[in-house]
């Protein structure tokens, strides 16, 4: 149901586009806007969940603590028997019509593009910023390209994804706590410096 | 801050669930009366020792996570999905 | 005047100077000083005074463990009191002050303490000021706490910035010296992940005093530098050790500097998960207890090693140490190379094997002989025999060994061991996955100390899952020691202080035994033995032997009082880090956050929403606002931004079975486009929350549950679907951000809407009270409900919240011509009190669903949530609490929230209370909800609502709830 031109959820938030130390090896933070889609498989319909995904968006619906990649669409485990699925903004509406239909009897379809806010952290410094804001251990050994979880960073529940090893992080959170999310993360990264990019304005690649 | 091994999502420190208190008690039928739901509202071991308890991983992936917790010394030495049984165990 | 700086020596830089000042007057030093070193090097000998008796107190060590030099710290905003001055890392411009003392260090007026020392023995204050209770708060306290207090506290912002930083690693290693340095090469050459945490500025702990084993330390960090996976800590000082090997540290990042940089902060409070810990934490001096043992110019003898070797400051002129076993004897080494003008030496053991080489140099060595007095800058010194002799002494180094410090291990759950050798306690069995090397174990010298924290970094390592790495050089092995004959006291005439900063004496210890204290705990709480900020590491033992002495029974019962974070003191602020002020706790902001600012919305917490109060107009006060506000949606038309309502999407086949289960009403009979008002009971029979719920679908629904109970309420669903009925094929999640969702109500909120919705009639018969259908306003797809919590004629609005904002301005664009209005949580509350709609005050936790008036409402068979329960008799009993509406019989009178309702002013039984009240436009009077007893028969009574704390009473008459429109006419207009 998005509509094309979505606007940013922080438009009146009062941050420059800049700040914190000035070092060189500045944090970025980026808002991304996105499709988002929830799906949850009917009792005993896992597997016909995963092969219809497959077969649908070529996604392989991936294990507790991954996620999975096919093209621009990306899939994240959320709890057992449930994903969500992440796919570029503009097309959100057919997507959600079209899974919602192919997933008929299979699972509960529920866009949740307006209700979640992706803020992709990224930099040198991401994860020394992301130290301060959550127990997770985020050390490559234990949280790799590709790896995912769901935890509390800055107080709030997330669903975080390392997305490469710039490294960059996407976090994906309630929207109502996006604005104090995005605040958290610009007060740990003070002393690193950061930039930050809104919606509507040029995507970072 | 306890580290509690979510069943889904590994270990996990503590404030990413609720303690929702003792998981022994199973909720009755719906006939099975008065002084049966009495139990399970009211009635506790409170056990000093082991005891399997309810963390809920509201901040994961929202699983009521089934938790065999030692309260005097808080060592955890199971922790399950809400539909499973904690295996018995010789304390 | 005594201590002075040597020519050379020491891990300072001489080519730089430093100025600070002290008591106003101004001092200089070099960076890698301490204040404690700077002051000595100045020849400053006395730097405060004690808690209770004001007495006069020197430097006494050189690390965590000083009793004594406490100063405050700074200026402005940035005071800090208390601070150790052998802590404190020398910074250009550091002010300092002593603190404890009135008028002036010097000419302590309190000091007059020290003489009545008699009458202020352990447990004065126990049993001095017992009486009258009522003088505590005014006399009493106010007087001990300006008389014994330890330094003040600032009340202004402190405008440094902390924050937390939470670290993981396969291996901690907690301390440098010889044990942690190794341990830390052996377990990052393993491979592992280690982090190493050193609470000084330089790594290395004893290693810094001796310069033979220089080289080795800093080859050692290098390689641990050249590591990529070891992570180095200095300044960082492990406080505490908790569940599941969790440690706490602060880190000093920015307290050697005068002010932290620019978006730097000034402490870290730092959390190690470690997948195995080595606590190589080294040991503490202890002292001997004998009188004046408290003097400045006493100092323990590993501390005057530390000046001489860490700072290159000599402390005195003339010393006499005081020793039982051999750690001593480099102190005797280093003083001499200080060229002291005379060193005796005082063991009180009969031999030992280091005393030759001392000998050697000059050094007048007594055996069997101890320190009887201290004083006037004379020792007493007395043989066994009884002879005694009188040494001129400047400075007094004592020794009565060293114990491990094993507060870590003991707080990590290992249970303590007395170590006979070494006369103290070591840790024990480890409970968590944690390994104590080196002196922390009672393993002394560099060179045991490195091959036992080697072994025990790769221990750890292999524990934690690697391969141990290649071996590397360690320090040459240690000569064997004479071994420590235990001293705790000196028992001779004056007093003899166990705890020199809360000041404890050896006679204060007896007398709690003789009083019935003598348990290590009680004794600890009688007299406040190791209750200081040294947390007892100088003296603790020595009161524990003092105890097990006068109960003749070993020290090894006896113990020690139980260890608890902090090890030391730690700032407040630092553990509050970031989460000040605005950042206290998350803040949820609707879609539509920003248009309320631009429209001038006073902001009101709710729970962790910020949500509009109401929007004040220039000159309308808060009610002037309300009125307007309620007027508005009474007589036309407003919108409320009602987005923080929880919403939940439920689906499958089993989605109304699950509805009927969780609800006390039924669910499963409602019609595809329609809503119901559903009332959610707690298994105990108490109502939970309410809303309305939405069939879209055969197998679709859409619940709405109050903004307080949306977390709570999605939980509850989680709970009955994973554990209570895992058969019932339900999906449910949360959608509350997803819609932003907005209140249009009032006469003429059919005329608005009509305006802007599209694809959908809104006339009353094509859609009715409770219809839901779908739409679109301004070209994005909404849902329209007609509900109403106002009472007025009303629909709410979803739209995706992106797009909140353009839907919400179409609306008031609509509006526009009926003078359309936002409205606040406060209008809404006065409409939905004159509605007598229950709400938060209401669903209290202790009302049923037929105290609400809704018990009619309850299902009698079924797997309903709360129903067996609920059918209690007693709380079933009609003349529980219901609700029901109050009025003043004098319009004029206000009502209070809170009020109890009673018969007659003055009678002593409240027969309900009042929940809610606000001053009713319609009927231009107070106004209020009560759960009043057996409120259903009451109506028309006269009752009286007392508020006590307002020395208010106000008769009031007992009505329906429904202030208004009892019918229910209007929402279906």
């Amino acid at each position: 149901m998005s509509a094309p031109e979505r606007r940013s959820r922080f438009g009146g938030a009062s941050l420059p586009a800049r700040g914190g130390a000035a070092q060189g090896d500045a944090v970025t933070i980026a808002e991304c806007p996105a499709t988002l889609i929830q799906v949850t498989a009917r009792k005993g319909r896992q597997d016909a969940l995963a092969a219809a995904t497959l077969k649908e968006l070529a996604l392989a619906l991936p294990a507790p603590g991954a996620s999975a990649l096919a093209g621009d669409c990306s899939a994240l485990w959320l709890q057992p028997g449930g994903w969500l699925i992440q796919a570029p903004a503009n097309d959100g509406n057919a997507l959600v019509r079209r899974l919602a239909a192919a997933l008929d009897g299979i699972a509960a379809v529920v866009d949740q593009s307006h209700g979640r806010c992706v803020l992709r952290l990224s930099g040198q410094q991401a994860r020394a910023v992301l130290a301060k804001l959550c127990r997770l251990d985020l050390h490559p050994r234990s949280f790799a390209v590709g790896a995912s979880a769901t935890t509390l960073v800055g107080h709030v529940a997330c669903t975080m994804r390392l997305v490469d090893e710039t490294p960059a992080f996407d976090l994906i959170v309630g929207a109502s706590y996006a604005t104090w999310l995005l605040e958290e993360l610009v007060e740990a990264a003070d002393a690193f410096g950061w930039q930050l990019t809104r919606a509507g304005a040029a995507q970072p690649a | 801050m306890h580290l509690i091994p979510c069943p889904c999502c590994g270990p996990r420190a503590e404030d990413e669930f609720h303690y929702r208190g003792d998981a022994t008690v199973k909720r009755p039928a719906p006939d099975a009366g008065e002084q049966a739901f009495y139990d399970f509202v009211y009635t506790r071991a409170n056990p000093r020792g082991w005891h399997v308890e309810w963390w809920h991983h509201y901040a994961g992936c929202r699983q009521w996570v089934k938790v065999e917790r030692n309260t005097m010394t808080h060592e955890i030495r199971t922790a399950v999905g809400p539909a499973e049984d904690i295996p018995e165990v010789q304390v | 005047m005594s201590g002075r700086r040597l020519p050379a020596g020491g891990h300072i830089d001489r080519e730089r100077h430093l100025s600070f000042s002290f008591d106003g007057r101004r001092f200089f030093g070099h960076p890698g000083d301490t204040l404690a070193s700077a002051l000595i090097a100045n020849g400053v000998r006395l730097v405060g005074r004690s808690f209770k008796y004001h007495r006069p107190r020197g430097i006494m060590t050189a690390g965590p463990d000083e009793p004594s030099a406490l100063v405050e710290l700074r200026e402005g905003a940035r005071t800090e009191p208390n601070s150790k001055m052998t802590e404190v890392a020398l910074y250009e411009g550091l002010v300092a002050r002593s603190q404890n003392r009135w008028p002036s260090l010097g000419l302590d007026l309190m000091a007059v303490n020290s003489l009545a020392g008699k009458l202020i023995g352990a447990g004065f204050y126990y049993k001095t000021f017992m009486w009258p209770k009522a003088f505590w708060e005014k006399v009493y306290e106010p007087l001990i706490r300006r008389a014994a207090g330890l330094g003040r506290a600032v009340d202004r912002r402190d405008p440094d910035h902390y924050e937390a930083l939470h670290a993981h690693c396969d291996v901690l290693v907690v301390g440098s010296g010889a044990a942690g340095l190794a341990a830390a090469r052996a377990a990052g050459a393993s491979g592992a992940r280690v982090i190493l945490c050193e609470r000084d500025d330089l790594l290395g702990g004893g290693l810094l005093l001796d310069p033979a084993h220089d080289a080795w330390r800093r080859q050692t960090i290098a390689a641990l530098e050249a590591m990529p996976e070891v992570e180095i800590l200095p300044r960082t000082n492990v406080f505490g050790y908790y569940d599941h090997n969790l440690l706490g540290a602060i880190e000093h990042a920015g307290d050697h500097l005068a002010e932290p940089a620019p978006h730097q902060v000034r402490q870290r409070y730092r959390t190690f998960r470690a997948t195995e810990v080595v606590l190589a934490t080294g040991a503490s001096e202890r002292l001997i207890a004998f009188p004046g043992n408290d003097k400045p110019g006493v100092m323990m003898a590993g501390a005057a090693l530390a000046y001489i070797h860490r700072f290159g400051v000599a402390p005195g002129e003339r010393a006499v140490i005081f020793t039982n076993n051999d750690s001593a004897y480099a102190t005797a080494h280093a003083l001499a190379d200080a060229q002291f003008d005379r060193i005796v030496l005082a063991d009180s053991r009969a031999a030992s094997a280091c005393a030759d080489d001392v000998k050697a140099r000059g050094i007048d060595v007594r055996f069997g002989v101890e320190v009887a007095h201290y004083g006037g800058d004379r020792v007493t010194l007395r043989a066994r025999n009884g002879a005694s002799d009188r040494i001129p002494a400047d400075l007094l180094c004592v020794s009565g060994g060293w114990n491990p410090n094993v507060h870590l291990a003991s707080q990590s759950g290992a249970r303590l061991r007395w170590h006979e050798q070494i006369a103290s306690f070591v840790p024990g069995e480890p409970v968590q996955a944690e390994r104590s090397a080196g002196a922390a174990r009672g393993v002394f010298g560099p060179g045991n100390a490195a091959r036992d924290g080697a072994e025990a970094g790769a221990a750890a390592a292999i524990a934690a899952g690697f391969k141990p790495g290649a071996a590397f050089a360690l320090p040459d092995a240690d000569r064997p020691e004479t071994p420590l004959e235990p001293l705790w006291e000196v028992r001779a005439q004056g007093k003899a202080f166990v705890d020199l900063q809360n000041d404890v004496t050896t006679e204060d210890i007896r007398l709690a035994h003789r009083e019935g204290f003598s348990h290590i705990e009680h004794a600890k709480r009688y007299t406040t033995h190791n209750m200081a900020t040294d947390q007892g590491k100088l003296g603790g033992l020595v009161g524990a032997a003092v105890l097990a002495e006068a109960r003749g029974e070993p020290l090894e019962k006896v113990g020690l009082p139980t260890f608890r974070p902090y090890t030391s003191p730690v700032t407040i602020g630092a553990l509050a880090g970031r989460a000040i002020g605005e950042h206290f706790q998350p803040v949820r902001r609707t879609s539509l956050h920003d248009w309320h600012l631009r429209h001038g919305a006073a902001m009101q917490p709710s729970g962790a929403w910020l949500r509009p109060f109401y929007y004040p107009k220039p000159g309308e006060d808060i009610w002037d606002a309300i009125f307007r506000e309620a007027r508005a949606v009474r007589g036309s038309v407003g919108i409320c931004d009602v987005s923080t309502l929880g919403k939940i999407d439920l689906q499958g086949p089993d989605a109304a079975t699950f509805l009927d289960r969780l609800y006390a009403n039924a669910f499963s009979t409602l019609a595809i486009g329609k809503a119901r008002y559903g009332l959610m009971l707690r298994e105990d029979g108490i109502a939970f929350d309410d809303g309305t719920t939405a069939r879209l679908g055969p197998e679709h629904f859409l619940l709405t549950c109050t903004t307080a109970n949306a977390g709570p309420v999605l939980e509850h669903m989680e709970f009955y679907a994973q554990t209570v009925w895992p058969d019932l094929d339900v999906q449910f999640s949360s959608v509350t951000d997803q819609w932003a969702q907005m209140a249009v109500a009032g006469p003429r909120s059919r005329l608005t809407l009509q305006k802007v919705v599209a694809g959908l009639d809104l006339s009353n018969e094509a859609f009715p009270f409770m219809a839901v259908g779908e739409a679109t306003i301004a070209g994005i797809p909404v849902r329209v409900f007609r509900i109403s919590f106002s009472g007025e004629l009303a629909y709410e609005v979803a739209a995706p919240s992106g797009d909140g904002e353009t839907v919400w301005e179409a609306i008031i664009a609509a509006g526009e011509e009926f003078g359309i209005a936002p409205y606040g949580l406060e209008a809404m509350g006065l409409m939905r009190i004159e509605k007598g709609h229950a709400a938060g005050p209401e669903l209290n936790g202790q009302t049923t669903a037929a105290d609400l008036g809704m018990g009619r409402m309850v299902k009698k068979a079924g797997d309903v949530v709360g129903r067996v329960l609920g059918a209690r008799p007693a709380l079933a009993n009609p003349s529980r609490p219901r609700l029901v509406g109050i009025r003043p019989t004098d319009p004029a009178k206000r009502l209070r929230g809170g009020a109890h309702l009673v018969s007659e002013p003055g009678a002593g039984k409240s027969l309900g209370w009042v929940s809610s009240v606000t001053q009713s436009i319609e009927l231009s009077q107070w106004i209020g909800l009560a759960m009043l007893e057996d409120g259903a028969a009451r109506q028309g009574q006269l009752l009286h609502a007392v508020s006590p704390l307002h020395g208010e009473s106000v008769e009031v008459i007992v009505t329906s709830p429904h202030h208004i429109d009892p019918e229910n006419a209007r929402v279906r207009a």
